[in-house]
């Protein structure tokens, strides 16, 4: 998460600077080294013990080590504790107090030694195990093996992403770009679900966006400016750009602004923005507890007829035939919608895969394409609709009942 | 939300309607529509009443609740005058009562006078719980709970704070009261959009201690209301409150800890007299963080702050005194108040105690607070989320380890004990390393009237 420790600036004349790393500096990249080498050390620890150790090694440097501090406890993979571990706990607990309540022992030591003596365990094991499920006491199983720049470029990323939650505005402006380009940038601001009016610039070539801050909406604004934030991974993926942010650190503060571009040296920690599985799938697929099939981004192109592809947005996770795929279509994939059906229709049985249709409602507004999808046989097997953004339940679903249609028919 | 005046008036015009509300009205250029935050819904459509200007109103998505009392409650004479106050302010406004003085059934009594949705916000899940086992008592419907994985949104709903905030935009229409709890936590910028994005024209603030250091509390009014009634907790000892005692009692520092004491503390106080800071001026605090963040001797100068804190906080001479406390009272149910969670498993570890902090789970505090209350559990140490609101009757001591400077603080954790019954004398013990600090902290949070008639040992 982006906590206060990864919030370090300087402001000069309204504009706001985040104190990043410098790589090419060895003093930044000799103590980045030495945290990077500590956190080696670090497996098998506890949490606790792994604090005290960065902490150990930070003494004296001028780095800012709360913010890499708080990526390393975030990035290393933890043990998951017990969670019916409390029972035992408090009858522990409730045993001692019985134990203090008959006794009732003037010395502290002698109810220790006495209650150790009951429980056949040395008081300082008692004393250890009674809260060993506490996050403190969790060991780490895996800590992250990165290189000392890519610490040093996470951190940075990290900084700017942290401020850009406190931004009231961000206004985009791209120098050169395709149309292809253009409709990229349009699906980012799209999947991230950011409210923004964008128009063309100055030249035909270029573009602006004015994309509204988590600051400036009056609810969900820490879910708006996670999404807000996550543009920046995005935005690096493009060239040419200038991005001016307006921020407010405090509610009532002076507004500030923030400036970006392409050349900034904040690097990019993420491959470029060709997958993408938003974060309420991720949380609900990892909550979900029925039987239905799970699904994963993916980057597979499929190759239709007339050497024709697709390149669908899910990937089903569960075991059948052929793999089976889900295409996502916005109202802008209008055109596309209607080849991939008529190519469906036709073919659908001759490809190694099973592909299914979800469609925005919206294109249900366009008289002939609500006709061709009513009339489509596959659709009504292999397709579903949804309103703006397709629930995980909605997608699952779908996928149950296609692999449900897919099972052999019983010949008896 | 949206309310449309038929024909559309331009800002200019519904300024003129409603001067009051003309500088909180925006041109919201994304929608091409005049934006009001939630909480000026009440006194827009008054106005617009009141000019006879036909309008539709689209905002609105609560209904009137015609539910009665169905186990019938007999007011204390200080709720019913809190409540003919409240209704005389037209339904909006503060109500500063003491712990254990009855603001839960007070709301449960302005919610059957009101008859409307109800949305009740409480700082923590163990507060929610209580008020949902209480409404669901007391009226005999189903109510929502919002927080601690529940998200059930009933007529009757019950939020913790950071839920309500959250959902603010989804619950703002639906509700017609809106109660906050522990109302002295409102003006937190996150909580304050609760109030701001609520339509509910009836509003009514519970607090025990309304006061805060930065003067919130003139925001509180702004959202809720004005206080339109104040109990104080020395009136209403015995008569509605457990009568209580309340004894300091110092305790020494080794010789080893009283060295380093002594060390950290001149140290500290040398940078702050090099860097004349008045630590007890208005921002003085912030001023010494800012100092201490600039150099090498500014960061070991804050480093032996911390020190010295930690060592009269955590003074080994508090164990064997508290250990003594506990056997003195073995068969009292007892809380131990501690300012970290450090020092409160600390205590755990050493006497084999049940600790309740934020890290504990929902479910293991759920059992453990039963069992404190059924009296299996005799003692619970924890750090601060003990210290507001959760009912705890049986509670009879209370012992603070360590604490901060803040009256609030120490009144909330008071009242953790004050639970009136019959024959019950509650006793709260203060833990004070002496001659350190702690004893400027102790003589800073008694400016209060709780604390008219202490007793030092």
């Amino acid at each position: 998460m982006l906590t206060k420790d990864l919030l370090k600036y300087k402001k000069r004349k309204g504009v706001l600077y985040p104190e990043t790393l410098d790589p090419s500096c060895s003093h930044t990249h000799a103590a980045v080294s030495g945290f990077v080498d500590t956190l080696k050390r670090c497996q098998g620890h506890s949490q606790e013990e792994v604090l005290h150790l960065l902490d150990e090694s930070a003494a004296g440097e001028q780095i800012h080590w709360s913010g890499l501090r708080k990526i390393a406890l975030d990035k290393i993979k933890w043990s998951n504790p017990d969670p019916e571990y409390y029972q035992q706990r408090i009858q522990t607990v409730l045993a001692a107090q019985k134990l203090r309540c008959e006794q009732l022992l003037n010395s502290l030591h002698a109810y220790q030694e006495l209650f150790a003596a009951e429980r056949s365990q040395s008081y300082a094991t008692i004393s250890t195990e009674l809260y060993q499920d506490l996050p403190q006491n969790c060991q780490a199983l895996e800590v992250p093996q990165m290189s000392v720049e890519a610490w040093i470029l996470l951190y940075n990323f990290s900084q700017v992403q942290s401020l850009l939650l406190r931004a009231e505005k961000g206004n985009i402006q791209f120098e050169k770009m395709s149309t292809s380009e253009a409709r990229r940038f349009i699906r980012v601001l799209k999947f991230h679900r950011l409210l923004a009016e964008w128009g063309a610039g100055d030249t035909s070539e270029s573009l602006h966006a004015e994309i509204t801050g988590p600051n400036a909406i009056t609810g969900s604004a820490q879910s708006y400016g996670l999404q807000f934030a996550k543009l920046l991974t995005a935005l690096k993926s493009f060239t040419h750009w200038e991005a001016v942010f307006t921020l407010k650190l405090t509610p009532k503060g002076t507004p500030l602004q923030l400036q970006l571009s392409d050349k900034s040296p904040i690097g990019k920690t993420t491959p470029s923005f060709t997958q993408h599985l938003p974060e309420e799938h991720l949380n609900a697929l990892a909550d979900q507890k029925g039987n239905l099939p799970t699904f994963q981004s993916c980057e597979t192109v499929l190759t239709l007829s007339g050497e024709k592809t697709a390149v669908p947005d899910f990937k089903c996770q569960a075991e059948t035939p052929h793999p089976t795929y889900v295409e996502i279509f916005h109202r802008w994939h209008r055109s596309q919608l209607c080849e991939r059906l008529t190519d469906l229709e036709k073919s659908s049985q001759h490809y190694p895969f099973r592909l299914l249709l979800g469609v925005d409602r919206s294109i249900l507004s366009h008289p002939e394409t609500r006709q061709a999808l009513e009339k489509s046989a596959y659709f009504q097997a292999y397709g579903f609709l949804f309103r703006d953004f397709p629930s995980t339940k909605i997608i699952q679903n779908s996928l149950h009942k296609a692999l449900q249609s897919d099972v052999p028919q019983d010949p008896e | 939300m949206l309310l449309e005046c038929t024909p559309a008036r331009s800002k200019e015009e519904l300024a003129n309607l409603a001067p009051r509300l003309h500088h909180e009205m925006v041109v919201d250029s994304r929608i091409r529509r005049l934006r009001l935050a939630g909480m000026h819904y009440r006194n827009l459509i008054l106005n617009l009443q009141a000019e006879q200007v036909p309008f539709q109103d689209h905002a609105r998505d609560y209904q009137n609740c015609p539910t009665s009392l169905q186990t019938p409650i007999t007011p204390r004479p200080h709720q019913s005058a809190a409540l003919q106050k409240w209704g005389e302010a037209q339904g909006k406004g503060i109500v500063v009562l003491p712990t254990g003085a009855g603001k839960t059934v007070l709301a449960v009594l302005a919610m059957a006078k009101v008859q409307r949705s109800t949305l009740i916000v409480v700082p923590t899940i163990d507060l929610m719980n209580q008020w949902y086992e209480v409404l669901q008592s007391f009226f005999q419907v189903e109510v929502g709970r919002l927080g601690g994985g529940e998200r059930e949104i009933k007529d009757f709903t019950v939020s913790t704070y950071d839920s309500a905030a959250r959902c603010s935009d989804l619950l703002g229409a639906k509700f017609g009261f809106l109660v906050i709890d522990e109302c002295h936590h409102l003006p937190a910028p996150h909580y304050q959009t609760i109030a701001q994005n609520c339509i509910a024209p009836f509003r009514l603030g519970l607090t025990a201690t309304l006061e805060r250091a930065d003067g919130g509390e003139a925001l509180i009014a702004e959202l809720l209301g004005e206080v339109v009634y104040r109990g104080e907790i020395h009136k209403m000892t015995a008569s509605v409150l457990a009568p209580y005692d309340v004894i300091t009692i110092p305790v020494e520092l080794t010789p080893t800890e009283r060295e380093e004491y002594t060390a950290a503390r001149e140290r500290y106080l040398t940078f702050v007299r090099t860097k004349r800071i008045r630590m007890s001026a208005p921002g003085g605090w912030n001023q010494f963080l800012f100092q201490t963040s600039l150099t090498a001797t500014g960061r070991e100068a804050f480093r032996a702050y911390r020190t010295q804190k930690k060592l009269a906080q955590a003074a080994s001479a508090k164990l064997e005194k508290l250990w003594d406390l506990l056997v003195e009272h073995a068969n009292d149910a007892t809380i131990i108040f501690t300012e970290d969670n450090t020092m409160a498993y600390k205590i755990a570890r050493t006497m084999c105690l049940a600790a309740l902090t934020h890290r504990t789970k929902a479910k293991e505090r759920k059992q453990l607070l039963e069992l404190f209350r059924a009296g299996t559990l005799k003692t619970l140490v924890t750090s601060k989320v003990l210290n507001e609101g959760v009912d705890v009757p049986t509670a009879r001591v209370g012992i603070v380890v360590s604490g901060n400077a803040t009256v609030r603080e120490h009144v909330q954790r008071l009242g953790r004990i004050l639970r009136h019954s019959p024959g019950k004398r509650a006793v709260m013990y203060e833990l004070i390393a002496a001659d350190t600090n702690e004893q400027d902290v102790n003589q800073r949070r008694r400016q209060h009237n709780a604390y008219e008639r202490p007793t030092q040992i």
